[in-house]
């Protein structure tokens, strides 16, 4: 029981930075952000190639490097797909799959395909929970991110990308920069994707090309579970830290039940078909947006 | 009292083409609305774009404009930004201009928003004016309960958050009843007095005209020569 609890709280850590990204993006900007994958990706190999380069570096000089590695990969992939929404006026469900194909050749030219990352030290190490030797790090950085995405959605720059997704011609009435404030959110949502590739990467020692595939949909399943019960709040942490936690629960629970995972794809599927069509038969003039979250 | 005065101002979409507004000259005093009338496509909007200085990068504009005593120059065919930036403007669809999801108050925070939001939190509060009370209107409501009236109202008050001394209207009580029509006006009444602002509405309704104009009524009418007239009734 104590084991299963671990896990469930290890793969929410691994992926929380993730689903936060994807919540700022999809969630808030209503934007079909598909460029996360690739940021995701992108920000593993960033950070897997540096690692190398920081082993005789103290611990507290190292970390914080690489962590700006995966978070400046992942910035790269939102720079790109957001500025080709913005400057080239290309759909961003366009810019976003242009973007993916772009990375996915930079990538296999500056890496491969495959990177290992097992010669190196870990950098999630640490002895206090033997089994999960990663927790404690990881529960740092779920602290930290949430920390900062608590202050971020009280910020103007946070209330507006809430903005952006209810009206986005808002700013132009008040003459505020609306493409700034699209890759200002594109960027950190990518950014924090980047990281989450990283964490998920060192913690199986390595990073893959195809690493991100699934991840999409994952965040989806994940921001419609968080979106239960909370009542269409704007602007709340709480539905990627509850979405995040209950889609690794159910993850688990299948698997206690003896659910071949190879099939989590489909449930994953079927969870959002569920919800959805349950959320429409009990409102009829609830409003779905675009990918239901 | 301050006034806005155009003189001689003459106006073409290219070069190649004819004026649509030749030597126009038209005296505007603050305190007061002043109803704009013509057909559609007889140059209303232009008008308003011409003072809102978003005129298109190939047109040619000429003229002088004084505002407070004070002279604007035309710069690239645009009326200087000094003045313009001072020229909010009330769009037909106010929902463009308001976030429904949130509350009067986090919208008259966010209207205040400089071009470039920082990371620094959202302004902490906003004092509500008296004026909106007046009107039925309370901090904290969502804008989803307001009605159609108090909307026009939000929009026009979150325009002022800015620095204004000029507020264009298109059409502001085109899908409004007869009850909201009036809270409108006699909203935009009180506030040209108050902050001694010109008010400009375009209208169609013939009816608002006549209740409220007070000889303060420009109809703009098309001659023979596709060349636009300007006439401020008196």
């Amino acid at each position: 029981m104590v084991e299963t609890l671990l896990i469930i709280i290890e793969q929410a850590l691994l992926h929380f930075p993730l689903i936060l990204g994807a919540y700022i993006s999809i969630s808030l900007m209503k934007t079909p952000d598909l460029g996360l994958d690739s940021a995701y990706v992108f920000g593993a190999f960033c950070a897997g190639l540096l690692l190398p380069y920081t082993q005789n570096m103290p611990f507290i000089i190292s970390f914080p490097l690489i962590i700006a590695a995966s978070l400046l990969g992942g910035a790269c992939v939102g720079t790109v797909s957001s500025m080709l929404t913005q400057k080239a006026r290309i759909p961003h469900l366009l810019s976003s799959l242009t973007t993916i194909g772009i990375f996915h050749g930079v990538i296999q030219f500056i890496a491969g395909v495959y990177l290992s990352l097992s010669g190196y030290t870990n950098m999630l190490e640490c002895d206090i929970i033997p089994l999960h030797p990663d927790l404690p790090i990881l529960t740092i950085i779920f602290i930290l991110c949430t920390l900062t995405a608590i202050y971020f959605f009280k910020t103007e720059l946070g209330y507006c990308l809430a903005v952006f997704g209810v009206n986005p011609y808002f700013f132009s009435h008040y003459k505020i920069a609306t493409s700034y404030v699209f890759i200002s959110g594109i960027i950190s949502a990518n950014a924090l994707a980047g990281l989450s590739g990283y964490l998920f990467a060192q913690s199986n020692g390595f990073a893959d090309i195809n690493m991100g595939f699934g991840k999409l949909l994952l965040c989806v399943t994940t921001l419609i579970l968080g979106k239960i019960g909370q009542n269409n709040k704007p602007l709340s942490i709480l539905i990627p830290i509850f979405g995040t936690f209950s889609y690794f629960t159910l993850q688990q629970l299948l698997l206690k039940v003896g659910f071949d995972l190879r099939y989590f794809t489909m449930v994953q599927a079927l969870v959002i078909v569920i919800i959805l069509i349950t959320q429409i038969r009990r409102n009829a003039n609830l409003h779905i947006d675009h990918l239901g979250v | 009292m301050k006034k806005l005065i155009i003189n001689d101002m003459s106006f073409k979409f290219n070069k190649q083409e004819n004026y649509f507004f030749q030597d126009i000259s038209i005296e505007f005093s603050s305190g007061a609305i002043y109803f704009v009338q013509g057909k559609n496509g007889v140059g209303k909007s232009t008008l308003f774009s011409i003072l809102q200085g978003t005129t298109p990068a190939h047109a040619l504009l000429t003229g002088t404009i004084l505002f407070d005593t004070m002279p604007y120059i035309i710069k690239n065919n645009c009326i200087d930004t000094k003045l313009s930036n001072q020229v909010k403007t009330i769009v037909q669809d106010v929902s463009t201009m308001i976030v429904s999801t949130m509350s009067v108050e986090d919208n008259l925070k966010l209207a205040q928003l400089p071009t470039y939001p920082r990371l620094i939190p959202l302004a902490g509060t906003v004092t509500l004016p008296a004026i909106m009370h007046d009107f039925g209107i309370k901090q904290t409501m969502l804008v989803q309960q307001l009605s159609g009236g108090q909307k026009q109202i939000l929009a026009i008050m979150m325009a002022l958050q800015k620095p204004t001394q000029i507020l264009l209207l298109d059409e502001p009580t085109a899908a409004l009843d007869e009850k909201n029509t009036h809270m409108v006006v006699q909203f935009l009444t009180t506030l040209a007095k108050e902050l001694d602002l010109i008010i400009i509405i375009i209208t169609h309704d013939k009816e608002l005209t006549a209740t409220y104009a007070q000889n303060r009524t420009i109809a703009i009418k098309k001659e023979a020569n596709e060349t636009r007239k300007i006439e401020l009734s008196s």
